[in-house]
């Protein structure tokens, strides 16, 4: 029920989670890539928080031309920023994400179900993230016509939802 | 008889009237020939027309290395930035005016890049300033003209190698507005000075011809235009016929009415051969200027474009390594005639003669240095491509190699191998740990030979490298197996259908009672992997190795517990690959995109992931490999890598010593070492005094970095009764910490754990007594 209508608000509130979303002050422009930390650079996240390294602006660079490519609808462009990001920070769970939510796009859900379940393998304690991610994978799911599947992705989503709000 | 009967009237009745009828047969005769030699003149000009317009010089595809990303904050030391500049053909030079030059003074380099087009998009030439900091990475990466910091910056990358045809006819297309004027008028000056004035032959230059030869006594004089060399080099006969000749004039006089003398010059240019270099024949003044001076053509000296003009007359008879005084004189001969032409003053002239040759001793290699790269490079393409495109369209190929990190790997092997038995071989493989690129390939202790490659093609025993998908398939199962469960390492005998009958050992020879499983992985002890591997299940440890990546045969005996199996190096590079991207299958790709001449995308061959495992198991598999590393078989590494850089791996020694392999990942890259001989003889080495020491000879020269993956969500850090291997706490006697899984208990709770848990549930209700 409702196949119909289910691929279409994901996709729109992805598009928004994806380069608006993870609690980062735009900054400038209409839109801005959430870039935080160079996760798994330090041994161990200590027990009050982790230390958060500065990204290179470099990958900065990258994802925001990433994001411009995959507005005006070249996402193969979008992809290839999108991994010479990966190259220098290859455990950004964040541009993991992008690269899902690009592939979704692109109409390759079992990519981008795979992606999300990396980006979140990489998301140590972003639990808004991994909810992305979920939403995500649950809607790559309903289209790739894995109900159960899709219900299961929900439902960690709305478990992720009721976590994050106590931070 | 009939024939005969026929002719005999035929006879009676021509006698007559012969003289009109001979007549009329010339007259016949004639219009035959007008007519035959239209078709035949019409056929000539379709023949160059074909020839000149159809012309797609089979040009190879032309391979590259991964471009250096350059960006402040970059693991990188000046040593391996050297060694990137120079793959990429950059020359020392102290005021970097020419793209391609650098200078440096410790760790503060000025390097001129040259312009590159990337198949996403461009890099211009510019003077950078790169500095380092003393900490490994680049501190400043900055514009040296205006001082502005460069963000990223992408260098040209290093041209690897060329995929040529079996008849090798090799060539780097340019445009005539590439070719420096001195040598267009030099070629003019002294090949064919009338050039701009002839329609295609000279008759003075074929009186003369003609004269030579007649005083001669055969043909000895070509006599012949530019257009007409042109021609001739079309065709490819160099038979001295007059017939050819004739064909020759006929065909450069139609080309003439038809195309500019432009168009002409630039196909001549580009068409004539200069230099044989092996099986490789040199076409064009583009490539010849790569192949004499290692350098482009418009960066060439009046003297070094003179050379090559020169060339032209006998590539061979005045090669300039083999004969360097015919070509002196020679070109000395060409610097003349520009001279008495006037396309050069007398000063310059005598200037440029006084020059040497400037004739680099060694051309640059047309075999690719990296022979075993480019093997996997062309198998990856050949399942999209057709050979003939590969080697005809000028295609151009980005791969993913890294130069620093191959140097590294070749020397690593080369130096270790060398102190080893003769006979003793090696390969080595390295790849990026999450996104699957393979940046260095060697085959052999020899990186240069383009013979055997073992890297991808030497199917091996594994040996206790195989030992992980054992431990895997234990650690998927949570409510059965944890890293403190305890093995049985006592003796076991197995006997199969045939009554054959097995009894695996430990390497040392000893039996160790009950040992931790995280332990017995670390130590790698034949005996409690058996019994562990009998225990979860053979079919479900094939069924892991496929998972991770693996091929397993269809009938699997208890000895593929101890790696009765065989692998290439390359296809355990596979499986590691999975083990070290936190259980995410991801192919491993030598190809980035492929290119065609005109910069359109034929093909970008993305990163792809599927997840294979959980990562709570995987992670507590990679803690084991820690563990290996740690005080395990591969302990000695600590002689390269400093602590706490979480390196995980595992050594693999067959029966006799006869495979050497070592498989272990940084938090950057993944590599795997394979020693032993071809002959499968035994090479007396283990996994750690053999493939380890070239492993840690490796990554010692490479950017290490630190790295622990974050427990994945249902992983907690546990006190376990080291004697028990059931759940404790921190203040029990005899406990270690492990990671395990959220709420296993594989091996039950200790005495101790419960009795503290009623403490703890006593003290929280006094607390809350009180809050």
């Amino acid at each position: 029920m409702g196949t119909g209508v289910a691929p279409r608000w994901p996709l729109a509130g992805l598009v928004l989670g994806l380069f608006t979303g993870c609690a980062m002050p735009p900054s400038g422009g209409p839109v801005s890539l959430p870039i935080p930390a160079e996760t798994g650079e330090q041994p161990r996240p200590s027990a009050s928080g982790e230390r958060k390294v500065v990204m290179p602006a470099a990958v900065h660079d990258l994802v925001a031309r990433a994001e411009d490519s995959s507005a005006a609808g070249e996402h193969d462009r979008a992809v290839a920023y999108l991994e010479r990001a990966l190259r220098i920070v290859p455990r950004n769970a964040i541009i993991w994400q992008n690269l899902a939510v690009v592939r979704y796009r692109q109409g390759q859900y079992a990519q981008a179900e795979s992606l999300a379940l990396k980006s979140i393998a990489l998301a140590g304690n972003d639990a808004e993230l991994k909810r992305q991610n979920w939403v995500l994978i649950g809607a790559a799911r309903q289209l790739q016509g894995d109900e159960a599947g899709a219900r299961q992705a929900r439902a960690w989503a709305a478990k992720l939802a009721n976590s994050s709000a106590t931070p | 008889m009939a024939k005969r009967r026929r002719k005999q009237p035929n006879r009676k009745q021509n006698r007559p009237r012969s003289g009109r009828s001979l007549r009329r047969l010339l007259l016949f005769l004639l219009l035959l020939l007008i007519a035959g030699g239209a078709a035949y003149t019409f056929w000539l000009n379709r023949r160059i027309v074909n020839e000149f317009e159809g012309k797609r010089w089979a040009i190879p595809a032309r391979v590259f290395a991964r471009p250096l990303e350059l960006f402040p904050g970059e693991r990188l030391s000046p040593e391996n930035f050297l060694v990137e500049l120079r793959a990429a053909g950059y020359r020392e030079s102290t005021n970097v005016e020419q793209p391609g030059s650098y200078a440096h003074q410790g760790g503060s380099f000025r390097v001129h890049t040259r312009a590159f087009r990337f198949w996403d998009g461009g890099e211009p030439a510019r003077v950078l300033h790169v500095r380092f900091g003393g900490d490994g990475r680049v501190a400043v990466v900055r514009n040296a003209r205006d001082g502005t910091s460069l963000p990223l910056v992408r260098l040209d990358p290093a041209h690897i190698a060329n995929i040529y045809p079996a008849r090798r006819e090799d060539r780097i297309l340019i445009r005539l507005d590439q070719v420096p004027q001195p040598l267009v008028e030099a070629l003019i000056a002294v090949e064919d000075h009338r050039f701009l004035q002839h329609h295609g032959i000279s008759l003075p230059g074929i009186a003369r011809a003609l004269i030579a030869d007649i005083r001669a006594g055969r043909w000895v004089q070509g006599g012949s235009t530019l257009t007409q060399q042109l021609v001739k080099n079309y065709f490819l006969s160099n038979e001295r016929t007059l017939w050819r000749k004739l064909n020759e004039a006929v065909m450069a006089v139609l080309l003439e009415l038809r195309y500019s003398k432009r168009a002409i010059l630039e196909a001549y240019l580009n068409e004539v051969y200069l230099a044989q270099d092996g099986n490789r024949a040199v076409h064009g003044f583009g490539l010849a200027s790569r192949y004499y001076f290692d350098q482009p053509l418009d960066q060439l000296a009046l003297e070094q474009q003179a050379l090559l003009v020169g060339l032209v007359k006998g590539p061979s008879y005045y090669n300039p390594r083999r004969y360097p005084e015919r070509a002196r004189a020679r070109r000395n001969r060409v610097l003349d005639a520009m001279r008495e032409q006037g396309f050069a003053s007398s000063a310059e002239a005598q200037r440029a003669k006084r020059q040497p040759l400037g004739v680099v001793s060694r051309p640059p290699s047309s075999n690719t240095a990296f022979p075993a790269f480019m093997d996997l490079v062309k198998r990856h393409l050949r399942r999209d491509y057709r050979y003939e495109d590969l080697t005809s369209e000028g295609l151009l190929i980005f791969t993913t190699l890294a130069p620093a990190v191959q140097h590294a790997a070749e020397q690593a092997l080369a130096k270790r191998v060398r102190r080893w038995l003769s006979g003793t071989e090696g390969a080595v493989i390295v790849a990026t740990v999450e996104d699957g690129e393979v940046e260095a390939v060697v085959g052999g202790h020899d990186a240069r030979y383009a013979g055997f490659n073992r890297a991808l093609d030497a199917r091996r025993q594994v040996g206790s490298l195989i030992k992980p998908a054992v431990y895997l398939t234990a650690l998927e199962r949570p409510q059965r197996f944890g890293l403190g469960s305890l093995l049985s390492d006592t003796p076991i005998t197995l006997q199969n259908a045939n009554g054959q009958i097995w009894t695996p050992r430990n390497y040392d020879r000893k039996h160790h009672g009950r040992v931790p499983l995280w332990s017995a992985l670390a130590h790698s002890y034949n005996v409690p992997t058996v019994r562990l591997g009998l225990e979860v299940g053979l079919r479900a440890v094939a069924d892991t190795i496929q998972r991770l990546g693996g091929q397993v045969p269809a009938t699997v005996y208890p000895s593929l517990l101890l790696g009765a199996v065989q692998f290439t190096p390359l296809e355990v590079t596979r499986m590691y690959e999975t083990i070290a991207s936190g259980g995410f299958r991801t192919p491993l790709r030598a190809v980035r995109a492929v290119m065609t001449p005109d910069y359109e995308v034929l093909s970008h061959y993305p990163l792809k992931v599927a997840r294979a495992f959980d990562p709570g198991p995987i992670y507590l598999l990679r803690y084991g490999l820690q563990e290996v590393v740690r005080q395990g078989t591969a302990r000695g590494l600590s002689r390269w890598l400093p602590p706490k850089l979480y390196v995980a791996g595992k050594t693999g020694t067959t029966d006799d010593t006869r495979d050497s392999w070592f498989a272990g990942f940084t938090g950057q890259r993944l590599g795997v070492v394979w020693v032993g001989r071809d002959d499968n003889g035994r090479i007396g080495l283990t996994g750690a005094s053999g493939a380890m020491q070239i492993w840690g000879d490796m990554m010692a020269q490479l950017p290490l970095q630190a790295f622990e993956p974050n427990p994945p969500q249902r992983v907690r850090r546990r006190w376990i009764d080291a004697q028990t291997g059931a759940l404790a706490t921190a203040h029990c006697e005899h406990v270690v910490e492990l990671p395990y899984i959220q709420d296993s208990a594989p091996d039950g709770t200790s005495e101790c754990a419960r009795s503290a848990s009623e403490v703890d549930r006593a003290m929280n209700w006094v607390r809350r007594l009180f809050n």
